[in-house]
């Protein structure tokens, strides 16, 4: 705003004291300076959610070889894994299938996806033939990624919040922390990419990347 | 010692032969005591020498029933457990240590660290081996030596992400800080390896000056030390003419080459690879580099830039300028009416004006800039203010979350639908996923094939259950959940209650009699306890006339409300614990409250009044747990329990 009133001005004085040299003339418009600091508003934007978990059950007992046999999308193999896997297309989703008729629906890409799969799940199942509920369906874990576009310093960050925190870069190359409130784990990895896991709603990581924010700045490096 | 009375006849003529190790009453005659614990060593002639007198006592035991009446015929049993599993920690800590060529004192620490685990029972579901091997790793980072994870993993023929994960445990539960890893530390150690001579010290240097350079350009930060150490050696040696392969350097760094070569990769791409050899080791470049994964991060961002195609963008670019033009042509427009307003009208005088205007514009214009010159160096300075280092905050942690409190109220209304929404579904999708009957049948047949062994197995295992029932074998027990934390509890009583559920202590103690003992009142169960913390009472009487001189009952009770939990909420404490010890700067605030509120009630009273509440308000609920506790615990010992504490 105040480069385009200034060049506004810059013009005035050209048309109406063109016979007078003035100093203004040679003055480049100047553009407000560039802050790499990104705030954390903006940062939020970026948060990709990358992996929801959902748990549900039909409340019925569901006969697995049954489910199995009559439909084309799953697998099981009990000496390996109790459960029925079934796979779909749309949303893109995985669900373990338990005899207890309690169903995990996994690799859904957000909350809305997890619903909607899940509920697919429980209509195959109810085409099947199980008198099929749909009851406590819960988000059970989230996981996000975000990149702050700035280097960290992690031996720094580990040894003030050592509590938290471990970084091992013989295990792990990343930082893994542990925080308290909201409960979650975050990997925070020196180019400045973060996971976040353990989230049960969206808002808990969006919390957390607040809280974490100023103190990943507070050690970025330059 | 001379306060000791005979418990026969109260006489306090006791006469003590160390030699020998009892204590006599002369009075009465009756042996107090044997195996007198002395700190002094005698020795005996015998028929193969001298020999010390009596038996030692290690420090580290708790006394208790140790040895008493027999020990002197057996040697080594009737220690109790802990003991034991002390003793071959010991034996298996100082083996790992000597085939880690570690001395004394790092074996004494890492069994101290193991003592400390074993106290907080992390011990517990985790192999030994691993146990053993954390505490010396941990003793090794604490005190900086040049050992690696895969050393003791090597050493201890166990995986090293295992150890690193019971590693990462002890020490997290252990609150030991553990400083970060130094790459320079392992340099020394690999090139004693390296056949360099007597060069070996200058290599090392080189070295770690490379190391050091790297660690400026932080190529270090997510990466193994020693692959980073692998690079510079393997230049060092090279600079000092010697002739070493990547191979001959991933044998001693136990590494992959492909990571030595990634480390020599990146380091070809900071500014310092490109100094000649003396460059490098008399000039320090100031620059500090970005770590490659960030460089090689912001590459990606830029490709896809560019994939997005330039056309498009430019495209754009051009839209937006256009827009910008048109408003900035405006924007001149209504400017230029403002100020010439009118006037512009005024053919004759507009020379005159636009002198004037020109003349008040510069002015302002001068102004302004002024401001701003005037105006910058505090904005920089509040960017400046923003950081560095922040500290975890534990008042922030300690607050619910907002989401919390929504969770709560949600659960609160608690309306269930259960029914299945169909909303959304397309059913012809959904039935393309049923197969059809020959299908079925199909997959069927299939699965049974492939899964044949597996249904036999089951038919096997059913047979054999169905055998087992008929003949009337008892079906395997179940492994026991395990136990829950004990809550929190409002009074002592309630306390107990909880415990005596949470187990049984001893089988000699006949629990419904207890119970009826506590049921009736804390006032009962105080009255009972009476009798055995007589001997803690008897400290406190001091203070007690103190406080009754400082103030009316009624202030005590106040005193005593904000006394820190008193039947504490068992599972906060430990919590605070966690945060408290490295962030003492945050920590002083939210410790300081309850000492403030404190000071409120007494400011009134005299200023000595704050030390005794101090020291009464603390101890007093402690004291009637512990020894209502002690009474569980070991109800038929209390008379050695009063008696081993006036001797020591």
């Amino acid at each position: 705003m105040e480069s385009t009133t200034d060049s506004a001005l810059r013009s005035l004085l050209q048309t109406t004291a063109s016979s007078k040299q003035n100093p203004h003339n040679t003055l480049q418009p100047l553009q407000p300076a560039v802050t790499p600091i990104v705030e954390p508003k903006d940062v939020q934007h970026e948060v990709k959610l990358q992996n929801v978990v959902a748990t549900v059950s039909v409340a019925c007992e569901l006969n697995l070889q049954d489910i199995n046999f009559r439909t084309r999308n799953s697998e099981y193999t009990p000496s390996r894994f109790h459960g029925v896997v079934m796979r779909m297309r749309e949303p893109r989703c995985t669900a373990l299938i338990f005899r207890t008729g309690k169903i995990i629906c996994t690799g859904a890409r957000n909350e809305a996806e997890a619903s909607l799969g899940a509920r697919k799940f429980a209509r195959i199942l109810q085409k099947l033939g199980y008198p099929v509920k749909f009851v406590d369906f819960k988000l059970q874990n989230i996981v996000a990624t975000v990149d702050l576009r700035f280097p960290i310093r992690l031996e720094n960050l580990n040894q003030m919040h050592g509590q938290f925190s471990s970084y091992e870069p013989e295990l792990f190359p990343g930082l893994i922390y542990r925080m308290v409130n909201p409960r979650m784990v975050l990997l925070i990895f020196v180019n400045g990419k973060i996971v976040f896991t353990g989230a049960k709603a969206r808002k808990d990581i969006m919390e957390c990347l607040d809280k974490i924010y100023p103190t990943l700045l507070s050690f970025r490096k330059n | 010692m001379s306060g000791l009375k005979c418990r026969n006849c109260g006489s306090t003529d006791i006469e003590e032969d160390n030699a020998r190790g009892d204590a006599v009453c002369t009075n009465c005659g009756s042996v107090l005591e044997d195996s007198l614990i002395v700190s002094e060593i005698q020795f005996e002639e015998v028929g193969r020498g001298a020999a010390a007198i009596g038996q030692f006592v290690s420090a580290e035991s708790t006394g208790g029933a140790t040895n008493y009446g027999y020990g002197k015929f057996q040697v080594g049993s009737g220690t109790e457990s802990r003991e034991v599993t002390i003793k071959k920690a010991k034996k298996e800590i100082t083996h790992l240590c000597q085939q880690l060529q570690l001395t004394q004192h790092y074996i004494d620490t890492a069994l101290n660290f193991f003592k400390m685990a074993l106290a907080r029972h992390l011990t517990r579901g985790r192999k030994s081996t691993h146990i053993y091997a954390a505490c010396v790793y941990i003793t090794c980072r604490t005190e900086g030596t040049s050992h690696l994870l895969i050393d003791i993993s090597d050493v201890q023929q166990i995986c090293s992400y295992e150890l690193g994960r019971t590693y990462l445990k002890l020490s997290n539960a252990l609150c030991i800080n553990i400083p970060s890893v130094d790459p320079c530390l392992y340099i020394m150690r690999f090139a004693n390896k390296l056949q360099f001579g007597a060069k070996t010290h200058e290599v090392s240097m080189t070295a770690l000056r490379i190391v050091q350079r790297m660690k400026k350009d932080s190529l270090h930060s997510g990466r193994r030390p020693t692959g980073l150490c692998g690079a510079a050696l393997l230049i060092a040696a090279r600079m000092h003419e010697f002739s070493r392969t990547i191979l001959d350097i991933v044998g001693i760094v136990k590494i992959h080459e492909s990571t030595v070569r990634k480390r020599l990769i990146e380091f070809a791409d900071t500014p310092s690879s490109a100094l000649t050899l003396d460059e490098f080791m008399s000039v320090d470049l100031e620059a500090e580099q970005d770590p490659p994964a960030f460089k090689a991060a912001r590459k990606k961002d830029r490709d896809r830039i560019k994939d997005i195609g330039e056309h498009e963008l430019s495209k754009l670019q051009m839209e937006i300028d256009t827009h910008l033009e048109k408003d900035l042509k405006r924007i001149q427009k209504n400017t230029m009416k403002r100020l010439t307003g009118g006037i512009a009208d005024f053919a004759g005088d507009k020379d005159f004006e636009d002198v004037e205007s020109a003349n008040f514009i510069e002015e302002s214009n001068l102004e302004a800039i002024k401001e701003c010159l005037a105006d910058t160096p505090e904005v920089v300075e509040q960017r400046k203010i923003v950081l560095s280092g922040l500290k975890p905050d534990i008042e922030s942690m300690c607050r619910p979350a907002p989401s919390e409190l929504l969770e709560a109220e949600k659960a609160k209304e608690n309306d269930v639908i259960e029914d299945l929404d169909l909303e959304g579904l397309d059913d012809e999708e959904i039935n393309n996923y049923i197969l059809t009957h020959e299908e079925a049948e199909y997959k069927n047949n299939m699965w049974n094939a492939l899964n044949a062994e597996y249904l036999k197995e089951m038919r096997e295992k059913e047979a054999r259950l169905a055998k087992e029932r008929e003949e009337g074998k008892p079906e395997k027990k179940k492994r026991r959940p395990r136990r829950k934390a004990i809550g929190p509890s409002t009074s002592a009583g309630e306390a107990i209650e909880k415990m005596l559920q949470e187990k049984k202590i001893s089988s000699k103690i006949n629990y419904d009699i207890l119970r009826t003992l506590t049921e009736g009142s804390i006032a009962g169960a105080s009255s009972v306890t009476a009798t055995e913390i007589t001997a803690a009472e008897a400290m406190d009487i001091k203070n007690v006339p103190i406080i009754v001189e400082n103030g009316p009952i009624k202030q005590k009770n106040s005193r005593s409300k904000p006394a820190y939990t008193i039947g504490g909420p068992a599972a906060k404490v430990p919590k605070l614990e966690v945060g408290l010890p490295v962030a003492a700067e945050p920590a002083t605030p939210t410790k300081k409250e309850p000492v403030v509120v404190e000071n409120d009630d007494l400011d009134e009273f005299v200023d000595d009044a704050d030390a005794d509440a101090d020291g009464e308000a603390e101890p007093e609920p402690e004291r009637e747990y512990s020894s209502l506790k002690d009474m569980l615990n070991n109800g038929e010992e209390d008379d050695y329990y009063g008696y081993d504490e006036d001797n020591y």
